[in-house]
This record gives structure tokens, C-alpha cells and sequence, in this order.
């Protein structure tokens, strides 16, 4: 009698549990809420996951390739000079039908797609935190600076055509254009300030509801333009453990999983074979030398004493279970252009040879130096290092900091040799370039003549071939300097349940995937 | 009374002052700056100049005490300012956090003072008896495991079907469903009903030696009427102090509960700021904590009073 008892209230309570997920909507996990949902501020990757299904800009990215592809733009023309930008609206793009928000006109039109990119161009980083993305467009700075209210090289040519003229030519503006989302100005007068919590734009789903640190829910999109998503909706649930998260995927609470407990990779892989893929990705790891301090700085030979001397293979296929891809070749990700440079092999006699002729013999000589990294880092590949770095004689301790004091810390000058990491958001050398070798920009202060010049000219160079000649010099210069040893280079990796389709994830990130175009059986 | 309550309530002011400094300046003597936290290595992406003018609009880049002297006034004059980082007022934050911590929290005091108080009266009892054995013991074993652990364990065994029975869900908040609640207060719950447990064992084994529990039973009083009716009373002033000093535990510990199981409680929306270094939301809900905790204290205080009058003239 108790047993027929409790068994009912176990299939009451499993029914209960059940019903939560409705059929038909995608359970996403993501491990951080997003600070906020402002198309005009969008920095993190806690922001970028949701408003990518929610918001459009003129251009995206290609879910697999990670080409520029047409979004609401249907077509443009480049002039020859690469200064004259014709953008041709796609027709009959309709915004969001939300409640509190009334329109003139619904349809997304050449006004609209002005006025949200003028947005983006200001100081007050209350309103924006991008001005660069549409910098590049003539008389920009004059705007910025408050100097003039003439949008030069803004124009409307009709309802369907836009045409914006560059103050030099730049080739990664259509990239820039992917995140310069498209926003009905009628949604900011109607909603204020709440606009950057409740999006608004054009997107394959509408913003349903968020309860914070909890579950933001989005619904599909009835009158999107490429037609309703097949899902009714997307559910993310704040998972902040992965251990929660494998727990709630194993259940089925969660249809993906993107994110796994430290050290449980080959336990995962064995249990969930079927769901389990990967991919290559688009972060490159690495321990940066400073370039500006001794005893790295002006002795080459020893920055690459330091890189014969790190077995990466031993590091990512056997220590961290195949984590990573060892990085045996550059400073890019193995997919970019220009990314084929011969990189430092495992050679402890040649680390030997060349600490020697660094002025240090077997290490002697040499102080102590520090390794520094950031908390959620894992231990084992830094106390590799240590160990590597042993056997050539040169002693190394080792230093944690938690992530938000080492992001501060890790550009000062005491600080010189480090870990770090960079995510390209699309396969162009210039991703990587741009942010980490041009002007000292990067942690390690690396700032060479050369290798600016050549940078500057290939942002200016609009014929790929030309472009990646330029890009694979400058790549080759960077690692005869070796001031990184590169560690790594990311997978994208995740568990999806069978019964999902059509779930394509970009080599950007998960962050990237295009969840409309996923069916659920 | 009221003059004891006022007086109480008047110490509370600077041990407030002396915390909102104390908080102030661990705060701002924290390294690194919300911009580069919440952003971690691809800070670089953001423009040197856009970060700059992100912390001038802050106010970061003013003197610390300008900024002490800024946060008390505003402090003290009940705004409690804005987030660095998220879109929502200090105020915001808390009016919809709190309510599911202090939900949470009920629910683990309950499932403390339940589990906890029984097993004291019955292990004073049988005082050296199996029963008193076991239950020591096993109260032992829950103070020495540390709530993480066994957040694991239950999840383990309650919520899959691999490993257990799934009798509840892994996660979340569920929309204030009380089925989520469950496990999260359970695990909160009886590491501190160990410690009710073991406090209630000794206090009452002291009042069971003395004079008036002897006379009460050489009355000829059964044993349940003397606990309950006599020695209850008088032992439960310890435990109603423990049970005080552990709403400042129940905040604590629920920072991590409220983490592995998802809970949109205040704890972890405190941890969040401090990772990303948001001195509004840090001091804001600390702040409130402390005002919270010293409350609660009062209200222990003026509660001892009415359970035992001799504390009013003392």
C-alpha cells in the first residue's frame, strides 16, 4: 500500500518535472546572464548569444564558412577606388511586432537603417560603445569629436538603397557592419530606457521575457523574412556550475550543452558518443613575453629558447585530454588566411643551444621569472611549462590571480610572462593582427616599425590574394620576434541530443550558432 | 522595554558606519576595473579611449575620497545607485533578489529547526544512550560536510535517472514552483541543523541537573512534562541565539546553494559583482546584508526578553 502510495506521488512529481519543457522549444544553456540587451552596446559574449537571434545588421557571417554573407542588405556594390559603399535593402523586412511598440511604417526601411548606425557614433558610452563600426565612414571623426552635425558620408538614395563613402579604404568594414544591428527608432521612443533590456529589431525570434539570473525566454518570429523558425521558441537557463549543466543535459533538461566540468572531457566523450561533436575554433592560447622588460626584451634568443623548449603536444593531447589543438604552427588560428608559418617544434637541444647564446648557459644568470594566470585557467599546461622549463635550466614560479584582478594586472611591467588568449569573431588575419600586434595593443607591448606598416597596409589592400602575400610577411616576421609561445588552438566542442537537427555551430564561438535554423523532433 | 529597544537600535548606527567603510574601502582597494572584468582577454577589443571614458563616467577616476564621501551620502539617503554593469538600479536588484534568498533562506530554517531541535531534546534524553550516539554522530558528519559536497551527492542520487531516481529537478528556480525549493533548502537546512542539534543536546543536559528540573521531578512529573513544561523554556535561550548568528551563515552558505542550483537569490548576484568589479551592486547588497544581520540580532535580543524575563532587568 505505501509502496503504490509513493510510486503515485513519483509519477505525479516526474509528470510535474515534464511538462516544464514544451515541446517544440529549444533549452539552451549559458553561464553568465547578459549584462544587458542594448543593440548599441554589445560587448560580451553574455549579450552577443542572445541579441544574434534577435537583431540584424546589414551583413553577417556565414554559420559554417564564417564569410560575409547578405542579411537585411540583399546586395552591394563596392566602387573600384573601395571608398563607395551601395547597400540594396531586402523589401518587405518587417520589425518586431511587440506590445508597446506602434509604427508609422513596419517595414524596415533606408531611414531606419541611418538612423541606427548614426547611433552608434558618439562619445557617450551610455548610448554606445561602438563607434568604430561605423568610423570608417567619412567625416565620422568631425561627428565624434562634436565638431558638426554633417553626416557626410551618410546618404539615403531611396526607401531600399543606402550608400555610405568611407574616408579610406578599409576591407574589414562589412565585417564591422555585423554587429551594427538594425533598430526601429519607434521601439526606443515607445519603450526609453527599457529598450536595452527588452530588444527590439528584426530577427527570426521576438524578445519574450527574462527573469534574471534565471531564464530569458525568446519566441519565433511569425513574420520574419526568411520565414518562421521551425522551434516555437528558445529557453536559456542560467547554468553557472557545468557540473549542473551535465547533470541537467543528462536528464534532459537541456537538448545542448556547450561547456563541460574541468577534467571530465574523455568521461563525456564516453558517455554521450553519439551527441558529442567538434570542430576547429577560432581562440588562440598563448604565454606572452614582455616585450619591454628584461630579461625578454631585445634577446630574441631567448624568447625562442623558451619556445623550443615547450612540448605542446604532450601539453593538449595527452595532459588536457585533447583540449585543444597543440599549437605547432603561428600566432593564427590553423583555418585563417596566412596562417601556414612554420611554428616552433619540441627541440629541448636547440632550447639549450640558444639559452646559451641568449647569455645564459644552463639558465645561469638568469632570475627566477613569474608565470602569471587568471583563475579559471586550468593548472596542468602552466605547471607543464614550469616543468619544461626545468630541464633547460631556467626556473620559473608560478602565480594565480583571479580573472578580474589579472585582466588589470597582466599589461604592467612586472608582469612578463603570462597567459593569455584571443577569440577572433570571423576568419580574417586582421582578427588577430590588429588587436595584438599592431601598436603595442597586446599585453606583451609588442610594437615593431615593420610589422605596423605592413598591417596598415593590408587593411588598406582590397584584392584578397594581394592581402593574404602581405598578411603571411607580417605573420612571418611576428614569429622569427617569437614574443608568444603559442599554446593551443581552441575546439568547439558540445553535446547535442539526437533528436535536435540542424544545430550548426560557428567556429566563432557557440555563442554565433544560428539557433532558427534548428529543428526539434 | 522600549527604552532597551532604543537603545539597542541606537548601537546599530556606527557598527552600520564602520561596515559601509569597511566595505567601501575593500572595494575599492580591489584591483582591476568592470570594464576589463566583464570583458576578461578580449578587453582589447575594446578601444583604450572607450575604456577610459567608461571609467570617467563612472566616477572611478576621482579620488577615493570623493567617492567614499559620494557612495555615503547617496547610501545613507536610501538611493543606492546604478550597476557598472547591468542595466538596473542597487534597489532593483535587491527588491527582486532578496525575496528568493530570504525564500530560500525560510525554507532552510525550517528544515534546520525541524530536523535540529527534535534530535537535541531526544539525544539529551537518552544522554548516552545509541539514540544519543547516532545522532551525534550523525550531526557530526553533516557540520563536517561542506554544502558544495553535499549538493553534489543529492543531485547525484535525487535528480537523475542514471544514478537514482529522479524525484527532483536538477535545477532553477522554476518559476517559485516549491518543488524546486526542495533540495537547495534541504542542503542548506541540515548542515546547520547539525549545529542546532548539538547546542540544544548540551543546553538542555545543563538544565536537566538543575534544582528546579530535580524538584520538578520528584513531584512525581513525567519526563515529557518536565522537558517540555519546565526545562524547554529556559533551554532553548542558546539556541534561539544560534539560530539568530546562523541567519548570517544562512546568507553565506546560501551564496554557494544558490550557485550550484541556479537559485536567483541575492548571494550569487553578489558574487557576480564582485567578479566583475560593480562597486554600486558590491556595496549596495553588502550594505543591505549587514542591515539585515543587525536587525535580525535586535529582534534575537528583544525575543530572549520576552522568553525570559529575567534579561529585561539585567
Amino acid at each position: 500500500m505505501l509502496h503504490r502510495r509513493l510510486l503515485l506521488i513519483a509519477a505525479a512529481v516526474l509528470a510535474l518535472v515534464g511538462s516544464a519543457s514544451a515541446a517544440g522549444t529549444l533549452n539552451y544553456p549559458i553561464k553568465a546572464d547578459p549584462e544587458h540587451l542594448d543593440a548599441w552596446r554589445s560587448t560580451t559574449t553574455a549579450t552577443r548569444q542572445i541579441l544574434v537571434n534577435v537583431l540584424e545588421g546589414l551583413t553577417t557571417f556565414d554559420g559554417n564558412s564564417g564569410d560575409i554573407i547578405p542579411a537585411l542588405a540583399e546586395s552591394w556594390d563596392i566602387s573600384d577606388d573601395g571608398l563607395t559603399y551601395t547597400f540594396h535593402l531586402r523589401h518587405g523586412v518587417l520589425f518586431h511586432a511587440v506590445p508597446g511598440v506602434t509604427y508609422a511604417d513596419r517595414e524596415m526601411k533606408a531611414d531606419d537603417v541611418l538612423w541606427s548606425l548614426k547611433r552608434f557614433l558618439t562619445e557617450d558610452t551610455s548610448i554606445s560603445e561602438h563607434p568604430e563600426y561605423v568610423s570608417a565612414v567619412s567625416g565620422s571623426d568631425a561627428v565624434l569629436a562634436g565638431e558638426t552635425d554633417e553626416w557626410a558620408g551618410f546618404e539615403i538614395v531611396d526607401d531600399y538603397t543606402v550608400k555610405l563613402t568611407l574616408g579610406a579604404p578599409n576591407h574589414r568594414f562589412l565585417a564591422d557592419l555585423v554587429n551594427a544591428y538594425v533598430v526601429p527608432q519607434e521601439a526606443l521612443e515607445a519603450l526609453g530606457s527599457d529598450l536595452s533590456n527588452k530588444p527590439v529589431g528584426t530577427g527570426a525570434f521576438l524578445f519574450d521575457r527574462w527573469t534574471r539570473d534565471d531564464q530569458l525566454v525568446l519566441k519565433a518570429n511569425p513574420d520574419y523574412w526568411d520565414g518562421r523558425p521551425s522551434l516555437d521558441g528558445v529557453t536559456f537557463w542560467n547554468v553557472p556550475d557545468d557540473t549542473t549543466g551535465l547533470l541537467m543535459y543528462r536528464q534532459g533538461d537541456l537538448d545542448v550543452l556547450v561547456s563541460f566540468p574541468d577534467g571530465q572531457l574523455q568521461s563525456i566523450k564516453n558517455e554521450f558518443a553519439a551527441d558529442y561533436h567538434e570542430g576547429a575554433g577560432l581562440n588562440v592560447a598563448y604565454w606572452g613575453f614582455k616585450m619591454t622588460e628584461p630579461p625578454f626584451a631585445d634577446n630574441v634568443k631567448l624568447r625562442q629558447a623558451f619556445n623550443y623548449a615547450i612540448d605542446r603536444d604532450l601539453i593538449w593531447n595527452v595532459l588536457m585530454e585533447g583540449g585543444r589543438v597543440p599549437g605547432n604552427l603561428g600566432v593564427l588560428p590553423p583555418d585563417m588566411p596566412a596562417a601556414n608559418v612554420q611554428g616552433y617544434a619540441y627541440d629541448l637541444e636547440k632550447a639549450k643551444e640558444l639559452l646559451a647564446e641568449a647569455g645564459y648557459p644552463n639558465g645561469q644568470g638568469l632570475e627566477p621569472i613569474t608565470l602569471f594566470y587568471y583563475g579559471s585557467s586550468s593548472d596542468a599546461p602552466n605547471i607543464a611549462v614550469q616543468d619544461m622549463l626545468a630541464q633547460i635550466g631556467v626556473q620559473i614560479s608560478l602565480q594565480k590571480e583571479d580573472n578580474s584582478t589579472y585582466w588589470s594586472h597582466v599589461g604592467e611591467p612586472d608582469v612578463k610572462l603570462f597567459l593569455s588568449g584571443w577569440s577572433s569573431d570571423f576568419l580574417d588575419p586582421s582578427e588577430v593582427f590588429d588587436f595584438l600586434f599592431a601598436h603595442g595593443r597586446d599585453d606583451t607591448k609588442y610594437d615593431v616599425a615593420a610589422v605596423n606598416d605592413l598591417l596598415d597596409a593590408a587593411r588598406a589592400e582590397s584584392d584578397p590574394v594581394a592581402r593574404e602575400a602581405i598578411y603571411l610577411q607580417a605573420h612571418e616576421l611576428i614569429m622569427a620576434d617569437a614574443p608568444w609561445i603559442v599554446s593551443g588552438y581552441s575546439k568547439v566542442s558540445y553535446l547535442v541530443k539526437p533528436n535536435i537537427e540542424n544545430f550548426q555551430v560557428s567556429a566563432a564561438g557557440t555563442y554565433r550558432s544560428p539557433l532558427w535554423t534548428i529543428e526539434k523532433k | 522595554m522600549f527604552q532597551y529597544v532604543l537603545r539597542r537600535g541606537l548601537w546599530a548606527i556606527p557598527t552600520l558606519l564602520g561596515v559601509f567603510t569597511i566595505i567601501f574601502l575593500l572595494t575599492y582597494l580591489m584591483p582591476g576595473d568592470p570594464v576589463r572584468a566583464v570583458m576578461g582577454e578580449q578587453y582589447k577589443r575594446a578601444d583604450p579611449a572607450t575604456i577610459q571614458r567608461v571609467r570617467d563616467s563612472l566616477g572611478l577616476n576621482d579620488p577615493w575620497l570623493v567617492q567614499y564621501g559620494r557612495f555615503l551620502v547617496k547610501t545613507v539617503s536610501g538611493d543606492l545607485g546604478k550597476s557598472f554593469v547591468l542595466d538596473e538600479q542597487v534597489t532593483g536588484i535587491i527588491g527582486y533578489r532578496f525575496p528568493r534568498t530570504l525564500q530560500l533562506m525560510s525554507a532552510a530554517l525550517l528544515v534546520a529547526i525541524l530536523i535540529g531541535i527534535p534530535s537535541g531534546i531526544l539525544a539529551a534524553r537518552f544522554q548516552y544512550t545509541w539514540i544519543d550516539h547516532t545522532l551525534m554522530l550523525v550531526a557530526l558528519l553533516g557540520v563536517a560536510m561542506p554544502v558544495f559536497w553535499q549538493a553534489v551527492l543529492a543531485k547525484i542520487f535525487l535528480t537523475q535517472d542514471t544514478y537514482g531516481i529522479a524525484l527532483f529537478p536538477v535545477a532553477g528556480y522554476g518559476g517559485g514552483s516549491p518543488l524546486y525549493l526542495v533540495l537547495p533548502a534541504l542542503v542548506l537546512g541540515t548542515q546547520l541543523s547539525a549545529t542546532i542539534a548539538r547546542v540544544m543536546r548540551s543546553s538542555l543536559l545543563e538544565e536537566r541537573r538543575k534544582d528546579y528540573s530535580r524538584t520538578a521531578r520528584s513531584k512525581g512529573l513525567g519526563e515529557p512534562g518536565v522537558i517540555f513544561r519546565h526545562e524547554l523554556r529556559n533551554a532553548m535561550i542558546p539556541v534561539v541565539t544560534i539560530i539568530g548568528l546562523d541567519i548570517g551563515y544562512l546568507l553565506g552558505g546560501s551564496v554557494v546553494t544558490e550557485t550550484v542550483f541556479n537559485w536567483p537569490g541575492l548571494g550569487r548576484a553578489v558574487v557576480t559583482a564582485i567578479s566583475r568589479r560593480d562597486a554600486p551592486v558590491i556595496i549596495g547588497t553588502l550594505v543591505f546584508g549587514a542591515l539585515l544581520f543587525v536587525a535580525v540580532n535586535i529582534l534575537v535580543d528583544i525575543f530572549y526578553a520576552v522568553i525570559n524575563p529575567q534579561i529585561r532587568y539585567a
